[in-house]
């Protein structure tokens, strides 16, 4: 049975019985993955279970792949994602994006931790970890008439796009000073943005990491190293997916300029001698 | 002596350097520019004398110094299974 809600998520058509802090969408002609509650027991093959972390878990279950938080639990399959959870809202937070990584996975697609905005029908993607700074590069360009493309969670189609996702970036509070937003559960102000709306090629990937001690250009294998770095979810969910990341980098850096930079250093100046490189 | 690369590999050349990915281990190992220059001779099926004169021609170094980082660098791909020797 599926939800009545309707959500547009990083191009699939999602049928919620979650409701989501996100604006719904049109009723499509077809619906891509149901999201639906009900229980979810944590039993099965362990994909990622440290018995010195409780804080999260991953085990292969028959066709399913759950994850376990102590906010919530998800049973995923490639057109079906079953949410238990006390507290709706903490499982909306952690349904996107980081459940919706493993779902993309089960259809095939990785996905990278990173933000992109698009002007003119190119994008630069900034990757990293948390606090790295992806979302405040992203908002830089965003004052200067950039688009969203997608923020956290970097997903592609099958022509290698970066595919759209919530038209929401998330900042830290002092970030958000003067914007208009509400304060989400993490403690971050999700500030609604112009999006981008359709999938748009990368011009730029920067990816932040303590390895650069200043910005600058990667290549070959050095560029290759610092993609796969920071895929979205490093535990390994479905059979094939290094060689997939694999496929993902190399395609990246034969078709992006990569920089690197460190975390929490790059300033508007910095991207846009980027973009103006890149032709972005 | 000459190599192939094992079936279970997969490479690719990116700007001047190459990157090859192990499908037994799901690894994956980066070639710098010279270490590409003799994986590309090998990989055609050259013989390590032949990636040897490549990597002397490009990079300008004594045939002696050529020839032994070519046969270095050919055991040690051997040994991590990314290529295979073929006979003759």
């Amino acid at each position: 049975m599926s939800g009545s809600l309707r959500y547009r998520l990083f191009g699939l058509a999602a049928a919620s019985s979650l409701r989501l802090p996100l604006p719904e969408g049109d009723d499509p002609a077809s619906i891509d993955i149901d999201v639906a509650l009900g229980p979810v027991t944590v039993h099965g093959e362990p994909l990622w279970d440290d018995p010195t972390d409780d804080s999260f878990s991953c085990w292969r279950q028959d066709s399913d792949v759950v994850l376990a938080w102590p906010e919530a639990r998800f049973a995923v399959r490639a057109d079906r994602v079953l949410v238990d959870a006390t507290d709706p809202a903490a499982a909306a937070m952690l349904l996107v994006p980081a459940v919706w990584s493993i779902v993309l996975a089960a259809r095939g697609h990785e996905s990278l931790h990173g933000s992109a905005v698009a002007r003119d029908g190119r994008a630069i993607a900034v990757l990293g970890h948390s606090g790295s700074g992806k979302s405040s590069a992203a908002l830089a360009l965003l004052d200067r008439g950039w688009r969203l493309v997608t923020d956290d969670l970097l997903a592609f189609d099958a022509g290698g796009r970066a595919v759209p996702g919530p038209p929401v970036l998330r900042l830290a509070p002092d970030r958000a000073v003067g914007r208009t937003g509400q304060p989400d559960p993490a403690g971050k102000f999700r500030v609604p943005v112009v999006p981008c709306p359709d999938p748009v090629p990368l011009a730029a990937v920067v990816v932040l990491s303590d390895r650069h001690d200043r910005c600058e250009r990667l290549t070959g294998a050095s560029a290759v190293s610092g993609v796969l770095g920071e895929v979205y979810a490093p535990v390994l969910t479905q059979p094939g997916q290094p060689r997939r990341r694999f496929d993902l980098a190399v395609r990246l850096v034969s078709t992006a300029r990569v920089y690197g930079a460190p975390p929490r250093s790059l300033t508007g100046t910095d991207l846009v001698r980027i973009t103006e490189e890149t032709g972005a | 002596m000459s190599y192939r690369v094992a079936g279970h590999v997969y490479h690719r050349a990116v700007d001047d350097e190459v990157v090859v990915f192990d499908g037994r281990t799901e690894t994956y190992l980066g070639l710098n520019t010279t270490a590409a220059i003799v994986w590309t001779a090998l990989a055609a099926g050259s013989s390590v004398g032949a990636a040897a004169d490549a990597l002397e021609a490009r990079t300008g170094i004594s045939p002696d110094l050529a020839r032994a980082d070519a046969i270095a660098l050919a055991t040690d791909l051997v040994e991590r299974g990314l290529l295979e020797p073929t006979a003759g």
